[in-house]
This record gives structure tokens, sequence and C-alpha cells, in this order.
């Protein structure tokens, strides 16, 4: 009864929000993406941020009571396309955790909303396009452990945070992405609603552009290294080695010893 | 027997004449008879190598986890010389020229770069390496093992005291060389533990600082540390684990082996099988495949990729970082012990020692005891070369369980950052349940241990999936017997 | 056991793949090596000697129905007895001289700690060097480059690890410049102008066991040990909120010079790192 009549009221909130929306200029209320009608090809970004983005945004990306605004000084291209790229954004409950994803849109489409996007107030970085190809891999390598193995790991595999944050694995990003990430220093833990870029789980790392591509040179490589070794067992180090050492050599070499010290023909 | 090979010594020609023509057909006697009477001449061998060839070791499959350590130890050692003749143990600056692109004119010490040349350039050596590597872990795992059978049968108690006390010292050497060589080849991984290691040592009150400068050479990261830990590693610890391993195996043989109570099996005697040839082509037999699945470990599964980890630099660390599995407890006990120091007349006694010199000195102190200790507890006097089963001492066997229960939890906490990764929970929640875990469950375990071993012990000869579950809880007026 | 040849195909078998794979094993290493190849076929040359070996004696050889007594191991009483006697009648003569024993044993004794002494030679004296870094009032802060830092470069959000000029890599010097931004700097007494244009500055070696505290959360404002967990709070003097860490990272007083680069204004005012037995002397 108390479930029904939660949803009972949160509907007739949700219509109310709607109407109220629908009359003033307020931010559009709540609606899962992919419920509507397919949008306009010319103004694709408007469309998707208004179905979208705009009900915790805000139409202007001034902020709601359910996001944070998006016209502060590190908002802007990298960041939107960022959250966008990672699958972070958009959210179907602004309860729940902003967290890595497959990206929920085409490449074009985000393209589209960040363009959008770029239009409102804030003064960030634009998405950057990095050249890896142009970095040199051993200064990457050298940068890479300065500044960014601490918490991804020296083999990219990622890692704990505190407060329940989790440092990523960089498996799979793309360079874009990285070099992003390195200028707005995301993670936002949204439980907060004023948290924006520079104030998320990773600091920001304002380096000229000859670093930045070694870096993501060096990341390309770990994301595909020389495992020359053999099977490479989630480079994660000595945890995993000595599972194998335990599980499979020590384990195996005691069934090697039972079968040696068992008579032929003895019942064991 | 006796008189017959002195009398070889005097008059050996019309000795050994005599035995050939006894074989009918044969000119010459047989080549090993040729061979044993030459030796025999020199040494009076003959009666040594009838006794030696004659001797009964008992089958039984637990007594094999000794020999398994014992090859994994000359895996180590053959392995180990081969690294030797490449690694360059300084921590002089040079810039590296090799075939590994991404680190091609990084500064490295000559260390790390021989390291990377040992893996890359010589032909063979990165399996070598590997192998060496997966050695060192088998060799402390299979230690364990064979500690802990020797424990839960009672193996220790008069007359093997002593050997008890030169395998926990060669555990202790294990445990020490093996931390010495993860630590040669540095890499930023291990150059973390180093650093540790001298944080550890400086907190031992009082000595802590002139121990930590004298064994590094002054504060850290100091120059003369690799050197010094080179020496350590394939020299100093290997020849004393070498030589204590020969008294192991002298008392071993000197005092012949346990048995299990078994019809036929008493105090008195021995049964299994002579050392030649049934013992000799199973044993032999057996460090072939120890060194088949370490070397087969060594070539298919990649250990230690320093090439990844990068050239140690005091301002950069990685993450997760642990050390090698043996270490693992020590490394949980630092992660979980809570951060009080004592300050107190201008002195302090900082937090790592508490965890890291005092939980391992005592670790160390009840291992090298616990023959005594038991005694001290039994009363018993006697001499034992039949074993007990674990289920009819439910005591050692409950404090065994909890003991084994207790490192374990700490070997697990040492993981704690990638648990709290690899299920997306909250560092601080995973430390604090690790915690408690710590404490609760070993007495746990060895509470539930106890009362398993007493209802078998009490029930005769059942399976323990046999055994009534009424049986294993009773009041405590029941229980008649210790 | 018998002597017939059933059972002995698995033997042979066993002993002629190794033969297989050691003849591989040499065509490997010729042809430049492979280390999975060439740990595969090492597990079968070995593994096929010793499977051969097991099995031979196992199904070829007389097993464990040999019994042999065990001798008493203690010795006879008449036996101890003129062991004793041995070394007691010995013992006599050479305890007889008294002042040879002792000056024998004042000999070894003297020679002993004198063989202690090279013992010293192994290294530096601590001293004061676990109380000082290469920080002086007015010295630069540099990075990892050694580029001079300029203060308007450490922006909110940022860190980066800086050392004094001159001595990049030093160890005991390495410090986190973080960028805190206007107005959230909760100084502790007596700090109040060590962080200025929310700059700030503590010394990078873990209070624990000394790892570098490497990760910077700007959310949570903490910094963070990857080697055993201990948090520490940026904006009340890196004190120690989690984990295993009883103190704070010392702060490095700041100053900005008129060309705009971090400034150290002296040492750190305590000893960095890890905690010893006479850390509170001055």
């Amino acid at each position: 009864m108390t479930a029904r009549t939660a949803v009972f009221v949160a509907v007739a909130l949700g219509i109310a929000a709607g109407a109220c929306t629908y009359l003033s200029d307020e931010p559009t209320p709540f609606r899962p993406p992919g419920v509507t009608s397919d949008v306009n090809a010319e103004q694709r970004g408007l469309e998707l941020y208004e179905r979208d983005c705009a009900w915790c945004h805000g139409s202007a990306g001034e902020g709601t009571s359910f996001g944070p605004d998006l016209n502060g000084p590190l908002d802007g291209g990298a960041y939107t396309h960022f959250m966008l790229a990672t699958g972070q954004m958009p959210l179907e409950d602004p309860e729940k955790r902003a967290a890595p994803a497959s990206p929920r849109y085409e490449a074009a489409d985000i393209d589209a909303i960040v363009r959008h996007v770029e239009t409102f107030g804030g003064t960030g970085p634009g998405v950057p396009t990095p050249s890896p190809a142009a970095g040199d891999i051993a200064e990457g390598a050298e940068l890479y452990l300065d500044n960014c193995a601490a918490c991804h790991s020296s083999t990219a595999v990622g890692g704990a945070l505190t407060s329940g944050e989790v440092v990523p694995d960089l498996d799979g990003v793309s360079p874009v992405v990285v070099a992003e990430a390195m200028l707005v220093g995301p993670g936002c833990p949204n439980t907060s609603r004023t948290c924006g870029p520079g104030e998320g789980a990773m600091p920001r790392f304002e380096l000229d552009e000859r670093s930045v591509n070694s870096i993501l040179r060096y990341i390309e490589y770990l994301q595909r290294p020389i495992d020359e070794g053999g099977a490479p067992i989630g480079r994660v180090g000595p945890v995993a080695e000595g599972a194998v050492a335990l599980g499979v050599g020590v384990v195996a070499l005691l069934l090697l010893a039972r079968w040696i010290g068992t008579r032929t023909g003895d019942r064991e | 027997m006796t008189d017959a090979a002195r009398g070889g010594a005097r008059g050996s020609r019309s000795e050994r004449e005599r035995a050939g023509v006894s074989l009918p057909g044969r000119e010459e006697p047989p080549f090993q008879d040729r061979i044993g009477a030459w030796l025999d001449e020199r040494l009076h061998l003959s009666r040594f190598a009838r006794q030696a060839l004659d001797k009964v070791f008992p089958d039984h499959w637990s007594f094999m986890f000794g020999e398994i350590a014992l090859y994994s130890f000359v895996v180590l050692v053959l392995t180990g010389v081969f690294l030797a003749f490449f690694f360059e143990p300084s921590l002089t600056p040079t810039t590296y020229e090799g075939p590994y692109e991404p680190l091609r004119g990084l500064e490295m010490s000559d260390a790390y770069a021989s390291t990377l040349r040992l893996s890359f350039e010589v032909r063979a050596g990165l399996v070598m390496r590997q192998t060496h590597h997966w050695a060192a872990l088998v060799f402390i795992g299979s230690i364990v093992v064979h500690l802990c059978r020797v424990f839960f049968t009672g193996a220790f108690r008069r007359p093997r005291e002593i050997n008890w006390v030169i395998g926990v010292t060669m555990l202790l050497l294990a445990l020490l060389n093996g931390f010495t060589g993860y630590s040669l080849p540095d890499d930023l991984l291990s150059g973390t533990g180093l650093r540790i290691m001298y944080s550890v040592i400086l907190s031992v009150p009082l000595l802590g600082p002139w121990a930590a400068f004298l064994l590094f050479g002054g504060e850290f990261p100091a120059e003369q540390i690799l050197g010094r830990l080179f020496v350590l590693h394939i020299f100093l610890v290997p020849v004393i684990l070498g030589a204590l391993l020969g008294a192991h195996l002298a008392l071993v043989w000197h005092q012949k082996h346990t048995q299990f109570p078994e019809p036929g099996h008493t105090e008195a005697n021995v049964v299994g099988s002579r050392l030649w040839p049934t013992y000799a082509l199973k044993s032999v037999g057996l460090f072939f495949l120890v060194a088949a699945v370490l070397t087969g470990l060594g070539g298919l599964v990649q250990i230690n990729p320093v090439w990844l980890y990068g050239p140690f630099d005091p301002s950069q660390v990685t993450s997760p970082a642990q050390p090698d599995w043996y270490l693992g407890w020590l490394e949980g006990a630092l992660r979980l012990f809570p951060n009080w120091e004592i300050r107190a007349f201008g002195f302090e006694i900082p937090e790592p020692f508490f965890p890291a010199v005092l939980v391992p000195g005592i670790t160390f102190a009840v291992l090298y005891a616990w023959p005594f200790l038991e005694r001290l507890m039994t009363k018993d006097q006697a001499e034992h070369h039949l074993l007990d089963r674990p289920r009819d001492r439910p005591v050692r066997t409950a404090f065994g369980a909890g003991t084994l229960t207790f490192y374990a939890s700490l070997f697990a906490a040492a993981s704690n950052d990638l648990v709290a990764h690899w299920f997306e929970l909250d560092i601080e929640t995973v430390t604090w349940f690790f915690r408690v875990l710590v404490l609760v469950l070993p007495p746990a375990v060895a509470l539930l241990t106890f009362l398993v071993c007493r209802a078998l012990r009490d029930a005769g000869d059942v399976r323990l999936t046999h055994l009534p579950l009424s049986s294993v809880w009773r009041p405590r007026a029941r229980s008649t017997h210790r | 056991m018998s002597t017939s040849t059933k059972g002995a195909g698995a033997v042979a078998a066993a002993f002629g793949a190794s033969v297989l794979a050691s003849a591989g094993l040499a065509i490997v290493y010729i042809a430049g090596g492979s280390p999975p190849i060439e740990g595969a076929l090492l597990l079968v040359a070995l593994g096929g000697i010793g499977a051969g070996l097991v099995l031979w004696a196992k199904r070829f050889l007389p097993v464990g129905d040999d019994v042999q007594e065990r001798e008493p191991l203690p010795s006879t009483p008449d036996e101890r007895a003129r062991a004793s006697d041995s070394f007691g009648a010995g013992a006599d003569l050479v305890a007889r001289r008294r002042l040879l024993v002792r000056l024998a044993a004042a000999a070894l004794g003297a020679l002993g700690i004198a063989a202690l002494f090279p013992i010293r030679s192994l290294g530096r004296a601590p001293g004061g060097a676990l109380f000082h870094t290469r920080w002086r009032a007015g010295v630069r802060a540099v990075d990892a480059s050694g580029t001079p830092v300029q203060a308007a470069s450490i922006t909110t959000g940022t860190v980066v690890t800086v050392f004094p000029e001159g001595h990049v890599g030093a160890a005991d010097s390495q410090t986190l410049l973080i960028g805190l931004g206007p107005g959230v700097y909760r100084p502790v007494a007596g700090r109040e102008d060590w962080a200025p244009e929310g700059v700030v500055g503590y010394s990078k070696i873990c209070t624990h066991v000394g790892c570098p505290v490497g990760l910077y959360q700007p959310s949570e404002h903490l910094l963070f040990c990857p080697c055993h967990q201990s948090a520490f709070d940026v904006l009340a003097g890196a004190r120690p909120v989690a984990g295993p860490a009883a103190r704070p990272l010392p702060q490095l007083p700041l100053t900005i010079d008129a060309a705009g680069y971090v400034v150290a204004r002296g040492d750190f005012p305590e000893p960095v790192g890890p905690g010893f037995w006479d850390r509170g002397r001055d």
C-alpha cells in the first residue's frame, strides 16, 4: 500500500512538474531517453539535449535541483564529450551513480550535443585533438609513471581509492577521452549536486601538447603490452602470481606426490 | 665384511681376482664393482654403501612435501647461477639503449637495465628468470605445507626437536632470501617494497635508525644496498640454507623417518621401500616432475614483468602494490593494524613496529618453541617414531588450524585494495571487515576443529562425512578423557 | 612384483616424449627462442623423465614391503660414561692451568669485541639526516624535469610533485603541491600564511612506512597512500583520517616570489616520513 501510494505521488508530481515545465521556462522533467520520437537531423544537438539532458542540467545549462550547471570555468566541450563518450551521461535516474559504461549515442550524436553545450556559458577547454603517434613513447613512460601510475597502476589495470571511489582501468579507453580526463579532472561523486569538473576524484594535469601525446602513446602501448613471458594473468602483480604459484604449482606437485606415493592397486 | 674390506686394502689384487672368478663366464668383474673397489680401497665405503642402498623409507605421499621443497631449492640454485652470470647488482645510473622500445633512452640503474637485458636479449634468459621466480614461490609454499604436515602429525616430538628448529630456521632464511631476490631488479614495485623494509627496520625502538643506516649504508635510498642484497641473496643465505639442508637430511637419515600407525608399523621398525632402486627412482622422478612444473610455469605464465612496472624512482609508486605471497601476512598486518603509536619521555615507538616487527617476532618465537611448549603441556617425555593422527590430538590440531586461519586472514587482508576494486566496495569497509575477521575467525575455526576432532577421536575409525552431528557438540561432563 | 613387460609402454612413451621435447628445445633455441614454447617443451622434456621414472618404480619395482629395525638412539650408559670420561680427563688437564685458561678466554673475548668494530664501517651515522631535507628558505620548487613551478599553474584540482631547485630526485625532499582554490584551506594554527593563493605543499612521504602518497582525490580533498591505504585530509593540515598512518604529512611553508614562482620559506617543521625512536629529539 505504501509503495503504491509512493508511486502515485511520484507520478502525480511528475505530471505536475511536466505541466509546469511546459507552461513556464523551467527545465524539462525526467524523461527516459529513447521514449520520444526521432529527432530532427539539423537540430540534433538541441533536441537530444532537450530530451535527455535538460531535465537535470536545465535548458541553458543553468542546472536544476537534479543536477549541476554546465556553465563553470571548466565546463565545455572536453568535459561534456568525456561524460558522454564514457557512457557516464545521460543518467536514467539522477539518484544513480555516474559510472563508466558503453556510450549511449553514436559518435555523431555526441558531437552534436557537445556543440550545443558549447553554446552555454562554460569557459572550459574544448574537445582536444591529440595525436599519440606524434608522442615519444619513452617520454610517455616516464610521465605516466610520474603522474598516472599511482592510481591507474603501472600496468593500467586501475585500482581503489578512498570513500568507495574506484580508479578505472584504461583498457579500451580512447586517446581523446584520456586527454579530456587530464584537462578537466573528472570523477565527480554525484552525491554532491555542486561537484563539477576539477573537483572529481581525478586531479587535473596541465601538460603541454607533446607530453600529452607521449602519455597517450604509452597508454596505447599499455593497452596491448609485450607479454613476452606468457599468460599475463591480469597484470595485477604478486596477488595473481601467488594464486597461480599456490593454486597451480603447489597443488599440482601435491597431486603428483600423492600419485607417486600411492601403490598400484591400492584402494586410495 | 669389514675384515674383507680391510684385507682388500692390503692384498687387493688377489681379493678382486677371487671376486671376478666367482662370476662364471666373465673375465672382468662388473663395472660397478671395479669403480666400487677403487673407491673402497681409498674410502672404506662398502659397509656404508650397503646400508645406504638397503635403507628403508616409508612410502606415504605426505612425506614427499619436504622433497618438493628440496627440489625447488635445486631448481633455484641452477637457474640462479645462470641469472647471476648476467645480472649487475648496482644502482649506478645508466641510459637504457636496449631493444625494449618503451623505455629506450630513459635513465635507470644497472640492475634494472641488466634485468631487461636478461629478459629480452639473453636467449632463454626470460624463461630462466621466470622459472627462478616461480620456484621461489613454490619453494616457500612447499616448506609451509611440509611444516603443516610435521606439525599436525606430531613429527617434531622427541627425538626430532633439533630438526624442527633447523626447519624453522630454513623457513626464516627462505623468506629472507625471497625478499632480497624480489628486491634485486630495482623496479618500481620492488623498490617500494625495499622502502617499506627500510621503514620497518627504522621503527625498532632504540636501535632502529642505526640498524637501518648500517644495513642500507645511509638514508634511503642508499647506493650500497643493492650490492649488499646481492651478496646476501646469492652467497650468504643460500650457503647457510645449503648447510642446514645437509644437516636436516642427515638427521632424517640418522634418526630414520617417522611413519603412520598401521598394522605392522611399530615404534621399533620402519616399513617402506628400499632406497635402491624403488625409492631412488621415485625421488629422482619427483625431482624431474618438480622441475617440469616450475619450468612449465616459467615459460607459460608471466611473472614479475618488470618492464611494465618501470625503473624505481623514490617519488613514484604503482598501485596495487603487494609483496610476493609469502610476505602477504606481514603486508596484511601492516594494512590492518590501527594507527597506534607510543610516545613518551621524548621517544616514540612507531606504529609499524607492532605489525611488522612484533608479529613476525612472536610468530617465529612460538614456532621455535613449539616442541618444548607442547612437552611442557603434555608432560610427554617419550620417544616417538609413530605419528599422531591429527584427530587424536584435538588441542594441537585446533591450535594449528586457528593459527593457520589467523595468517590466512592476514594474507587475504593484504589484497584489501583489490577486493575493494573488484567488488566496488569502500576500502575502509573492507579493511574493517578484515580487522574483525582476523580476530573472530581464528578462534571460531579452532573451536570447531577441536569439537570435530574430539568427536572423531571418540567415535573410533569413522570418516568425517559419516560423523553424526550430535556427537560434535556435547556437554563438558560427557567428555571424560583429553 | 612381476617382471612382465605389461605396462612398459607408458614408461617408454614418457621417455620418448622427453627425447622429442629436448630435440624441440634445441631447435627452438637455435630459431631464436620463445618463452611459451620453451616452457611447454621443458614441461614435456622434464616431466617425461619424471613420469617415466615414477611409472617404472610403480610398475616394476618392489614397493612398501621392506622392514628395517630401528636401532635405539640413546647410547648405553656405559658408552655414555666412557665419552664423558674422555672429555672430563682432557678438561681436567686443561683446567689445571687456570691462569692460561683465563688469559685464553680474555684473548678470544677481546678479539671478538675488536671484530665488532668494522660493523661501524657499514654505513653513515644517522646523525641529523632523518631530521632535515634539502628545502631551505628561498629555494624555488621545481618539477621532475627541473623546471621551476609557477604558482599560477597550480590551479584548482591540480597536483604536481616538486623538489628543491638543484636537488631533483632527492628522495627525502619530494613534496606535493596541490591547488586548493580560494577559500577552502583551513590552516593549522600558526600556518595561516603557508599556502599562498590556495597552493599547499605537503611531504610526499607517507608517515606510516614511507611510500609516496601519490593519489590525490580533489573531490574529497584526500591524499591516499596506495601501499597501506592511509588517507590524509589536505584541507586540515594533512591529518590522517583513515588507515594505519598515525601522524600528519609534514607541511612545507610556501610563498610566491616576485616572478610568480613557488618558493619555500624554510625546511619542513618536523622530520618527514616514517617514525623512529628519537624523532622527538631536536
